[in-house]
């Protein structure tokens, strides 16, 4: 015996049982992974311009390592398409670093060689934007290991200061020539001033030997510092916040920031977090009230000081941010920037102690 | 915020406003997932990588009002991608699950909708489950509309001949 059924397709698509947090968590999850993929195509994109700046810068001022055959394999190696080379490459370095019309942050250097067990180093160029610096350097001899390159023991500081975190890319140029990028944020130094770059390398190209190189004079051009003066009071907790300057140049900017409070209000422990840290990492741009994107952070809360007048203790900070949206747009003249200033509090979880609200007219007025 | 201004903050590079928009549609992608690929595993990877999908081409979304059709496209590329892959493992054997609300009459329409060849599955699915008008699955798929019509019929002819639905019950629709 047959049913005469009319399938109402409309309730048998009901029947269909959605496990809601499940398919919420995979969309999540997609998002996730989706900004990751973002970032890592980002660098490679960005990788592929530092080699074409390379390219061009060397087309200017070294045609003859061009002929030579020196600098255009190394520019095509140092591509790294899988980021085997490179895991930890930082996009937003990248970004600041790779733009190849911005030649002019270029500083070509003429430094003494370094020679030490039949290895001869030297500091070829750097790179500057505000807030992040990169050196070129160049290693020649016999028997060059790229793994023992790779391996070397980096200590970098920036007018005495150690640079913690330094990224490094190393790809051969020719037969016993390698050459290595290694790139750093530069914070808690005035940018209008020369900066010096002191380098240590321990195992040496795998080796037990250390080598310092002559000292680099880090220069960053067209800097421009502006001085908002923007405050806010918070009462939980109770302290007040300050964003106290703006150093730019054309693709990034340095902003220095305070936190002050008064130690008789906290606890130990409070006092102990509060001491730690300050980040000012999302800089939200609007445009009559639409948020337009964010400005890409390069690095958050680096504290540069720590003053005590009384009971009031005051840090001040520093962060550095891409003056590009993470859309990809250009910062315009009438938005608005949001920056969030956040503390740690109990269990992990972040205070928001208020926003500054700034005008991008204060970034552009040229 | 209206679900145009999402769409436009999302395109901007706003990903709470894409996972906003996303989260609005999970029934929607979710039953079109399963429906194309059968499994609530492999419903879910589809939803997922859809919305990695989308995150990464918001950008290039040029007309904000199709972002539906858009969103419905990539859906079905990736479940595409996903049926094609199971089809190379494992026959397919319909799942029911442990509640036990499907009926016969669903167990078996979700069978015979896992037996249609793809083209025309596709089309049954956007039509009869996504409620897309012809020119609205042509737009998704990118095919001419009368070719959407051809599959529908041919689809809704091939259930009629070769499904337990159509064996076992008459429709009438």
């Amino acid at each position: 015996m047959q049913f005469i059924v009319n399938i109402d397709w409309k309730d048998e698509s009901e029947k269909i049982l959605v496990p809601k947090d499940d398919v919420s968590q995979a969309i999540k999850l997609g998002i996730i992974a989706g900004r990751k993929e973002k970032i890592k195509r980002r660098r490679r994109l960005v990788l592929l311009s530092v080699a074409a700046a390379l390219l061009l810068f060397a087309t200017r001022t070294t045609p003859v390592l061009i002929q030579a055959g020196g600098i255009v394999p190394s520019i095509q190696q140092l591509l790294d398409h899988d980021s085997r080379q490179t895991p930890h490459f930082d996009p937003t370095m990248n970004e600041l670093l790779g733009d190849p019309t911005k030649l002019n942050q270029y500083q070509t250097l003429d430094l003494p060689t370094k020679r030490i067990t039949g290895l001869t180093i030297q500091v070829k160029g750097a790179l500057t934007s505000a807030g992040v610096a990169a050196v070129v350097v160049d290693y020649t001899g016999a028997k060059i290991s790229p793994t023992g390159l790779r391996q070397q023991r980096l200590e970098l500081a920036v007018n005495g200061q150690p640079i913690n975190d330094v990224e490094q890319n190393i790809q051969q140029v020719a037969i016993g020539h390698y050459r290595s990028i290694l790139a750093f944020y530069v914070t808690g130094v005035d940018l209008k001033q020369s900066s010096q770059l002191a380098i240590s390398i321990g195992h040496l190209n795998g080796s037990r030997e250390k080598v310092s190189l002559p000292l680099v004079l880090l220069r960053f051009a067209d800097v421009q510092t502006n001085e908002p003066n923007l405050t806010i009071t918070s009462n939980k907790p109770s302290l007040t916040a300050k964003l106290i300057q703006i150093q730019q140049t054309t693709n990034s900017m340095v902003v220095r920031y305070q936190v002050s409070f008064d130690r008789t209000q906290f606890s130990k422990a409070e006092l102990q977090q509060y001491y730690a840290a300050a980040w000012l990492s999302e800089a939200t741009v609007y445009q009559n009230d639409q948020k337009v994107g964010e400005l890409n952070l390069g690095v958050s809360g680096q504290q540069i000081k720590r003053e005590t007048n009384g009971s009031i203790t005051t840090l001040t900070y520093e962060s550095v941010f891409s003056t590009h949206l993470s859309s990809g747009a250009e910062l315009a003249k009438n938005q608005t920037i949001i920056f969030k200033l956040m503390l740690p509090g109990v269990a992990n979880q972040r205070i928001t102690v208020g926003q500054f609200k700034m005008n991008t007219n204060l970034l552009i007025d040229r | 915020m209206e679900d145009a201004d999402l769409i436009l903050a999302a395109r901007a590079g706003d990903q709470e406003a894409l996972s906003k928009l996303l989260i609005a549609r999970q029934t929607k992608l979710y039953k079109t997932a399963y429906l194309y690929v059968h499994t609530q595993a492999d419903a879910l990877d589809v939803v997922q990588e859809t919305s990695l999908r989308a995150l990464l081409s918001i950008g290039k979304l040029r007309q904000p009002q199709y972002f539906d059709t858009w969103l419905i496209r990539i859906l079905i590329n990736v479940a595409q991608k996903v049926y094609r892959q199971q089809t190379n493992t494992i026959p397919f054997v319909p799942e029911i699950t442990g509640d036990s609300t499907l009926t016969d009459l669903h167990a078996d329409l979700m069978s015979d909708l896992a037996m249609i060849p793809e083209n025309f599955r596709v089309v049954l699915i956007l039509f009869y489950f996504n409620d897309l008008e012809v020119e609205e699955i042509a737009r998704v798929l990118r095919i001419p509309a009368g070719t959407v019509r051809s599959r529908l019929t041919r689809g809704r002819k091939m259930l009629r001949e070769r499904g337990a639905v159509y064996r076992e019950y008459r429709l009438e629709r």
